[in-house]
């Protein structure tokens, strides 16, 4: 056995010390995760304005073009209680929050960013946010959590091009969709609509409803004002929503709403303010859109009265 | 948890650790704690099937021993019965239930009645068709007194659930693991390290060659119509790989892991393209499954014996029954009676234990008639493996008629090259090792120790570079 164990461990080492090296240098690259983390470690207690949420938010709202100190930290497939657990992370930082402002679109109470394709973005959270997701070990590891071809080509564009993967202004905005580079707005109407159509029905939709109500009674207690909305989507991609899930969708939104005084409702999915123009894909603004919705956001804000 | 995920990587040395360190080691603790890790391991998947599982090992257990003990024939042949009914009618629910509901439902629409079948909303409990097939073979092989029962339930319990097989296999029988299970196991380096190389191996195969085979295969085969009839033929191949080092990788890994504490199971695999008949190839590919089914099926029905039409007609059925086995299907259901088919000439003029040794043994280089004689038999396999991936047999024949046409002469739409060149290198690998248990088995051993550890590290890499989000077995869902 000691030899058996000798020689395991002699031909080891230099694999253990590969995977470690990787598994470092791949951590130190500037990600959206690791910067949005370290944005609210330092700033947490300024901000009166936090946008969380999913890639609609992501790309959809650029904080720049809202008058209050605001910061946008949502993340691609970021759901709902994941949204939740950013809040409950720095609760006692949000010394001058006033808003929170997240979207509840036509997937996000029937889906878990555990159990889809984007499963692999656990990780994010758990070695940038400091969470704690589950037990599985390959959510606390960059090297198994993509393909290594993919890790290789991240370690070249950051160590010999000094290219990160950083895809985010200072204040949280995705800046990659670009209306120079719009998609076809049929073609990914169809796709997403699609893709985000619920295969797994209700499984998911207690468990988020009631994140939900966690988000709306830890806004109360501390007099923060919680805004709901359903994101603009252009129509070719509302066109091919299930219409049994959309009505779903509303539903508990509205009942929702009405139930919470303290919570507001909006839904934006047809709001006819925007148009082509300010699409990158069909759900999906583009920079244009952006600086629309923003400024319909810090317009709802502005016309709230003052504490 | 996935023999290719980092959970299983953590799992394995922690197991193997406490087994072979455990304080005041004695068989019975090793076995109580290889039980309780085989629980641990499939409650991973889905905790609220352990109870089915630990409920099917507790029957088989029990009517086991009844039917050693019951002086009467009837009362032998009522815990017999009982047991094999409902082994069957677990399989029968979870796996072909809604099957049955839905095939008779479009019967009856056939000849233009309505019926909305009732279907079970369930999940096949994973691993339900290997498990109950031991259980099944304890049960007969007392039954037809070839065995005694096992009176000491942890062993017992250990043959059914061991993990490296639970999930996918080999089926085992209670004559070659159970004294295994019963005898003290001493540590055995060359063992332990050849179970190493065994999962590095495995590793290899599934993550190397059947993962990348399946990125292109799947994108070919989920759209057909999109291709050429070349590119398809392509993608038919590229299943014909990942398929085998999808099963046969698993099957590597679950046989190294059990070198690791001393256990020797049944070999699954016995490179299975390179047979020169199809009764050869089913002399290599799935041979746990295949001996099962000769054992428990063919011989009873008779066998060979009673003249042609009755070896003709036990043929057809084991092979329909294996079809099955895989999944409640019709997809499965002409697999296996193709395979029925090419096996027929073998059958009728006897001809079908022709090709017992390994080809080429002893030599470099086949001889062209046992070359050409591979490639058509790897052509066969390929084309049955065509209704085995397809969705539905509308999705088969849209496939096959989309080989068979003009454009089958022109250049595939994908060209994968670097795997091409990765499958050709692995073909090699098991060419030379082919007299052996698996291929890297005897590979490189006569190197010197640095070569060989820079070729190890190299499988390393290679498995590494490839690795990425854990993909399923393909025999999980069987």
């Amino acid at each position: 056995m000691k030899k058996f164990l000798r020689t395991l461990l002699f031909f080891a080492i230099p694999v253990i010390f590969a995977g470690v090296a990787f598994e470092i240098l791949l951590r130190r690259i500037p990600n959206d995760y690791s910067y949005k983390s370290n944005f609210l470690d330092k700033n947490a207690k300024k901000i009166e304005v936090l946008f969380l949420g999913n890639s609609h938010v992501y790309y959809g709202i650029d904080p720049k073009f809202i008058e209050s100190k605001s910061f946008n930290a949502s993340n691609i497939s970021q759901p709902l209680d994941y949204d939740l657990k950013i809040l409950e992370k720095y609760q006692n930082d949000w010394k001058h929050l006033k808003y929170v402002v997240v979207p509840v679109d036509y997937f996000s109470l029937f889906t878990r960013l555990e159990s889809g394709i984007e499963a692999w973005r656990v990780k994010n959270y758990d070695l940038y946010f400091g969470m704690y997701s589950n037990c599985d070990p390959a959510n606390y590891f960059e090297i198994v959590a993509n393909q290594t071809k993919y890790n290789l080509e991240r370690l070249r564009k950051y160590y010999l091009h000094g290219e990160s993967d950083l895809r985010i202004d200072s204040l949280g905005w995705g800046t990659a969709n670009h209306s120079q580079n719009s998609q076809d707005l049929i073609e990914s109407g169809m796709v997403s609509a699609k893709r985000h159509r619920s295969s797994s029905e209700k499984r998911f939709l207690k468990g988020q409803i009631n994140v939900l109500q966690k988000m709306a009674d830890f806004c109360k207690e501390r007099n923060i004002k919680l805004i709901l909305f359903s994101s603009p989507a252009y129509k070719t991609y509302v066109e091919n929503l299930d219409i049994n899930q959309m009505n779903k969708n509303k539903q508990i939104l509205n009942t929702f709403a009405a139930s919470d005084k303290t919570v507001q409702y909006y839904d934006l999915l047809t709001d006819c303010r925007f148009d082509s123009v300010d699409f990158y894909d069909a759900d999906h603004l583009n920079e244009i859109g952006a600086k629309k919705l923003s400024g319909i956001f810090d317009s709802i804000i502005k016309s709230e009265p003052k504490n | 948890m996935l023999f290719n995920s980092l959970s299983f990587a953590i799992f394995l040395p922690i197991v193997f650790f406490l087994y072979w360190f455990m304080p005041k080691k004695t068989l019975a603790k090793q076995n109580v704690l290889l039980l309780a890790s085989s629980y641990f391991f499939y409650g991973c998947w889905d905790w609220r099937f352990l109870f089915l599982l630990i409920f099917s090992t507790l029957l088989d257990y029990y009517t086991g021993l009844k039917i050693e003990s019951a002086t009467a024939q009837n009362t032998r042949k009522f815990w017999f019965w009982l047991s094999i009914s409902v082994n069957l009618g677990f399989l029968g629910i979870f796996k072909y239930y809604n099957f049955f509901a839905t095939s008779f439902g479009d019967m009856l629409s056939g000849i233009g009645l309505k019926v909305n079948p009732w279907t079970l909303k369930v999940i096949l409990p994973v691993g339900i068709s290997f498990y109950t097939f031991h259980g099944l073979s304890y049960v007969i092989d007392i039954y037809k007194k070839r065995i005694s029962a096992e009176k000491n339930f942890v062993d017992y319990s250990l043959f059914v659930s061991f993990f490296p097989l639970l999930v996918a296999g080999p089926i085992e029988r209670a004559t070659h693991l159970l004294p295994q299970i019963k005898r003290d196991r001493k540590f055995n380096y060359t063992q332990a390290v050849d179970g190493l190389r065994q999962i590095l191996w495995g590793l290899f195969k599934k993550i190397v060659i059947a993962d990348q085979c399946a990125e292109i295969a799947n994108v070919i085969f989920n759209d057909p119509s999109a291709y050429r009839g070349s590119t398809l033929c392509m993608g038919a191949i590229l299943f014909a790989f990942q398929i085998y080092g999808d099963f046969s990788g698993y099957s590597d890994i679950a046989l190294g892991t059990a070198r690791l504490f001393g256990i020797d199971l049944l070999r699954n695999f016995a490179y299975p393209y390179f047979s020169r008949d199809i009764a050869e190839f089913w002399r290599r590919w799935h041979i746990s499954l295949s001996t099962w089914f000769r054992d428990y099926l063919y011989i009873p029905l008779g066998g060979s014996k009673g003249g042609i039409w009755l070896k003709i007609r036990n043929t057809f059925i084991i092979f329909l029954v294996s079809g099955f086995w895989h999944g409640a299907n019709w997809t499965f259901i002409i697999w296996g009676l193709l395979h029925a088919i090419y096996i027929m000439p073998s059958i009728i003029f006897n001809t079908n234990r022709k090709n017992l040794e390994t080809v080429a043994e002893g030599k470099t280089f086949p001889l062209l008639k046992d070359l050409v004689a591979m490639a058509v038999t790897f052509l066969l396999v390929v084309f049955a493996w065509i209704f085995f991936r397809a969705e539905s047999l509308t999705h088969a024949v849209q496939y096959i008629s989309g080989i068979f046409s003009e454009s089958l002469f022109s250049m595939p739409q994908k060209q994968p090259r670097a795997l091409v060149a990765i499958i050709i290198l692995f073909l090699i690998v098991e060419w030379i090792g082919r007299t052996q248990q698996y291929a890297l088995a005897s590979f490189g051993l006569k190197w010197p120790k640095v070569l060989r550890w820079t070729f190890y590290y190299c499988l390393i890499a290679a498995i590494f570079y490839f690795t990425g989000p854990e993909k399923q077995f393909i025999y999980f869902q069987f």
